[in-house]
């Protein structure tokens, strides 16, 4: 992929091994909770990551986080591998926002404290220093300078999203990984909130990993869309595309699942039978052929390529639009 | 499921070796039986030649194993001091041990159940905080200091029920209370939490709401629900129960296999100490893994696990 | 009359040791025969209180009903005795709850659920209900039935336990169910099932239904009429399609506004500014004013009534009633 890229995923797996039994503990099955990925993110673009329960999102997160260490393939970020054991030079320059702003701010701690708190790891400052480069970053996420000695308890879940974000800026990242970061919140507050990610985005130039199940969300935020599936990447391309021509049917069925609250417009609806398959159960072939309406026999035997379709539109399916039988 | 109880067969056996293991040799450390039994003092040669015809001559080792092959072919040994075969002392005292033990347990569930679902279903309540006040007093004394108390009350003073020994059900009494008001106390407390824990979940709303009455909700759902945390710690209480026995038994001079245990550890009747610590050892273990077994039969969940 | 529940004036107010916090404060609705209401609205709304408090399945150490009535049939359920009301509950009005891994219990089978529901309020032998139960599960779409009775809740996955739970509540066929967030849970593609799920039934069955949600999609899904909550009383209702068609009160167009549209691109989202209020403190005021882009003099001097505008709509805002609306 480009040059440019900021953040190279080439074929990347992480799986966990099941065990069962008393002792001795056999593996009794694999979770193959990412199952080669690849991917590039261009500097200042926001890739927004879309898909359901058991796709792998999160685990890719904490992959590219270098929170955990993938089972094959490499993450690769700016031309340097991201691992466990990265150097912290290179780990500051990643950030996370995280789903839940109840659990991710510790209570007991002050907000000066939380939000300080990557500035102890990675820099050695004076409380004045400390100080002086927090405030300013409270204030771009829209909080005062009297939030500095409050507690989490003391503000609405709009508000501790917006810590979790001075948090994650405090120590000037280029890009921000953000997990669900609006789907705990009510949704006049969850605009509030994407709002502030876009403004920061333009003022500090920042780069988006945007991670969601709400396809409306991902569709506001993002430049390019890649839906998910068990681990798998099933469609990738730039928004516009993505949304005016998907080609896999999973994405079709995705977008087409969502209801609007727009009367009028009703389109008809594709609804997939059955349930996701558990990420320990994925089918042979194509991971989607158990639930696909145009499944054939090839995708029982052959697992799709992600092939591009046409210039950056990517899918994983034999039968997608402009792409030959076989 | 098979393999998971050989599994822990094997590990319960293993641990009743290693508990034997001790025993045997910690006995050992802590004195010779000769002294006791030759209390005059003896000259050497007599005390060699009992030493010979006790086996205590022999190495260590030795001692060890022909201990431990004895046990695998059912032969326990004789006692020093009874000298009889340690078999038929355990099996003479046996059903008192047993009879008492079945009885504190009864007890034990009969008053610790109901108290915990009461006090639970009234949380906060004065009805709650006694119980929960009972109970911390109960687990805190210990067993033979309430059996001594129990006997300068109701025997010594007020003259209403006898001190020792066995033969109405009156004998019962004292030494019940002693042994079941730690563990009665136990299982009140853990029902009661095991019980609130319950009480808040969202299936008990979707019983109520299926037209459930409150007494079924309860007693149906909840409570099926805290069993598994009550069998566990009714386990654990009857394995407390099995332990204690033998202190509160030479209180009330009850003439069971406890009474037994500690008078043979003060003669220093090896054979009888190891047999008694091993028989003890195995109920308690025995105990342990039914509980464990019990957890699939009572949580589905678990079940298809293994 | 087609009128099933009629509700009037509810109140319904927590107590803790430092609040009295009046969740639903003041709450009128009426559900006709056939028909599903939506109750929209945001955390701390008090939409949830309301559907409980139509049944009463609240913990009554902290929440009280202080007022209102709530007739079914023309029958007050608040002079229904406690012990009374579970002849009324899963017979008459049934409940579908958010979250289903936690709805059912744990420990007994599916089938054993469905049967206890049918048992609950009709005598029949064990063998009939267990028939009626297989009945149920498959017209909640459950692929073979028959094998999934002996299953525990642990072994179905999310939207297999929520479509149990919707069977559980059909089970005696009651008048209305009430859903309370019943997709929230669920991932798009299986809620999308669910939501078929609800309109199938709603024509099969004729049954009304009091759909409690926070997503206006789900209630243009399958809503007739709805109300809007917040702070513990109803903004606006009215039919849905007008709604959405042109909501008048500024919370409801907020609302619409700030959920990212799929059809068109926006470089910012509409926002409502501000939070949700806190419901403690006394009403001196309408209660969106401290939020709301219209607000006047007379929106922070006095709380608006609900202004009834004909057809079933109504709106509680001072620009729609009063002087200055007729000005």
């Amino acid at each position: 992929m480009s040059d440019a890229a900021l953040l190279e995923v080439r074929d990347v797996k992480k799986y966990f091994p099941i065990k069962k039994g008393a002792l001795p503990r056999r593996q009794a099955a694999v979770l193959k909770a990412v199952d080669g990925v690849s991917f590039a993110v261009a500097r200042g673009e926001t890739l927004g990551i879309i898909g359901e329960s058991g796709c792998g999102k999160s685990t890719l997160a904490r992959l590219i986080m270098g929170l955990s260490d993938p089972s094959g393939g490499d993450v690769i970020y700016d031309g340097s591998p991201v691992t466990q054991k990265m150097p912290l030079a290179l780990r500051r320059r990643i950030q996370m926002v995280f789903q839940d702003p109840y659990a991710s701010l510790d209570p007991r701690m002050s907000i000066r404290r939380i939000v300080e708190e990557p500035l102890r790891i990675h820099e050695r400052l004076s409380g004045a220093e400390k100080t002086g480069s927090i405030v300013p970053v409270l204030e771009q996420v829209g909080l005062g300078p009297d939030a500095l000695g409050k507690y989490p308890h003391e503000f609405s879940g709009g508000q501790r999203q917006r810590i979790g974000i001075a948090r994650a800026l405090v120590l000037n990242p280029e890009m921000l990984i953000c997990d669900e970061p609006v789907s705990a919140l009510d949704v006049s507050i969850q605009a509030q909130v994407l709002n502030l990610l876009s403004h920061l985005k333009k003022s500090r130039g920042l780069t988006y990993l945007f991670i969601s199940h709400d396809i409306s969300v991902i569709k506001h935020i993002s430049d390019r869309v890649m839906v998910m599936y068990l681990g798998q990447v099933m469609e990738l391309a730039d928004k516009k595309t993505l949304f005016a021509g998907a080609a896999h049917p999973y994405t079709l069925a995705l977008i087409s699942a969502i209801p609007t609250a727009h009367t009028g417009k009703k389109t008809t609806r594709i609804i997939l039978e059955g349930d996701l398959p558990s990420p320990i159960h994925v089918p042979p072939g194509c991971p989607f052929q158990t639930r696909c309406p145009g499944a054939a026999d090839i995708c029982g035997k052959k697992r799709p390529e992600l092939r591009e379709l046409s210039a950056g539109h990517y899918a994983a399916c034999h039968f997608a639009k402009g792409c030959e039988r076989i | 499921m098979k393999r998971y109880v050989a599994v822990r067969v094997i590990k319960a056996l293993l641990t009743v070796l290693f508990v034997w293991t001790v025993v045997f040799i910690l006995s050992r450390v802590t004195g010779d039986p000769v002294d006791w039994m030759l209390q005059s003092g003896g000259d050497m040669r007599a005390r060699e030649q009992l030493r010979h015809n006790l086996g205590l001559d022999l190495p260590l080792a030795q001692q060890y194993f022909r201990a431990i092959a004895g046990m695998l072919t059912g032969d326990a040994g004789t006692s020093f001091y009874y000298a009889r075969p340690v078999s038929d002392l355990f099996a003479e005292r046996m059903t008192a041990t047993l009879t008492l033990g079945a009885v504190v347990f009864g007890v034990t569930i009969l008053f610790g159940v109901p108290l915990g679902v009461f006090a639970a279903l009234r949380h906060n309540s004065v009805l709650d905080r006694l119980t929960m006040g009972f109970s911390v007093a109960g687990y805190t004394v210990p067993n033979f200091v309430l059996g001594i108390l129990l006997i300068f009350i109701f025997s010594l003073h007020l003259k209403l029920l006898p001190s020792g020994s066995v033969g109405t059900p009156a004998h019962f009494v004292l030494p019940v209370i002693a042994m079941s008001v730690a563990p009665a106390a136990n299982v009140a407390r853990l029902t009661r939490s095991a019980l609130l824990d319950v009480i808040g979940q969202d299936f008990l709303e979707c019983a109520r709401a299926k037209g459930a009455k409150e007494s079924r909700v309860i007693f149906k759902h909840a409570l099926r629900n805290a069993l598994i945390s009550v069998v566990t710690i009714l386990g654990a209480q009857l394995g407390y129960i099995i332990g204690g026995s033998v202190v509160v038994e030479t209180v009330f001079a009850w003439p069971g296999i406890g009474t037994l245990i500690v008078n043979s550890a003060k003669q220093r009747d090896f054979p009888v100490v190891q047999f008694g610590v091993m028989i003890i050892c195995i109920s308690v273990t025995a105990i342990n893994l039914l509980v464990d077994l019990s957890y699939s039969a009572l949580d589905p969940r678990i079940r298809g696990r293994d | 009359m087609d009128e099933l529940l009629r509700v009037r004036g509810l109140k319904t107010y927590y107590y803790s040791a430092k609040h009295v916090v009046p969740a639903v404060d003041g709450v009128s609705f009426s559900l006709r025969k056939g028909e599903v209401l939506g109750l929209v609205g945001e955390s701390g709304s008090g939409k949830s209180t309301v559907a409980r408090s139509v049944t009463r399945i609240f913990n009554k150490a902290y929440t009280r009903i202080e007022g209102g009535e709530i007739l079914f049939h023309g029958r007050d359920l608040l002079k229904v005795p406690d012990r009374k009301m579970s002849d009324i509950r899963g017979r008459h009005i049934a409940m579908v709850f958010q979250n289903p891994q936690t709805s059912l219990n744990p420990v007994f089978s599916i089938g054993n659920q469905l049967a206890e529901a049918l048992l609950l309020h009709q005598k029949m032998p064990r063998t009939l209900a267990r028939e009626k139960a297989v009945e149920l599960l498959r017209q909640v779409n459950i692929p073979s039935p028959e094998l999934r009775m002996g299953d525990f809740p642990h072994q179905l996955s999310g939207g297999m336990q929520q479509r149990v739970m919707i069977a559980i509540a059909l089970a005696c066929r009651p008048e209305i169910i009430i859903a309370d967030e019943p997709t929230t849970a669920l991932d798009v593609t299986i809620q999308a099932q669910i939501l078929d799920l609800f309109t199938r039934l709603r024509g099969e069955a004729g049954m009304s239904m009091l759909l409690i949600t926070h997503n206006m999609g789900v209630v243009a899904e399958v809503c007739d009429r709805m109300m809007v909550m917040y702070g513990g009383v109803v903004m606006e209702e009215g039919r849905c399609a007008e709604i959405f068609d042109k909501p008048l009160h500024e919370y409801t167009k907020g609302l619409l506004a700030c959920i990212p549209d799929l059809d068109e691109d926006k470089d910012t989202l509409y926002s409502i500014p501000g939070q949700a209020p806190r419901l403690e403190a006394p009403v001196t005021a309408c209660r969106f004013s401290g939020r709301c882009g219209k607000a006047f003099g007379k929106c922070r001097g006095q709380e608006p009534p609900l202004f009834a505008l004909g057809g079933g709509r109504a709106v509680r805002c001072w620009l729609y009633g009063g002087e200055e609306a007729a000005g």
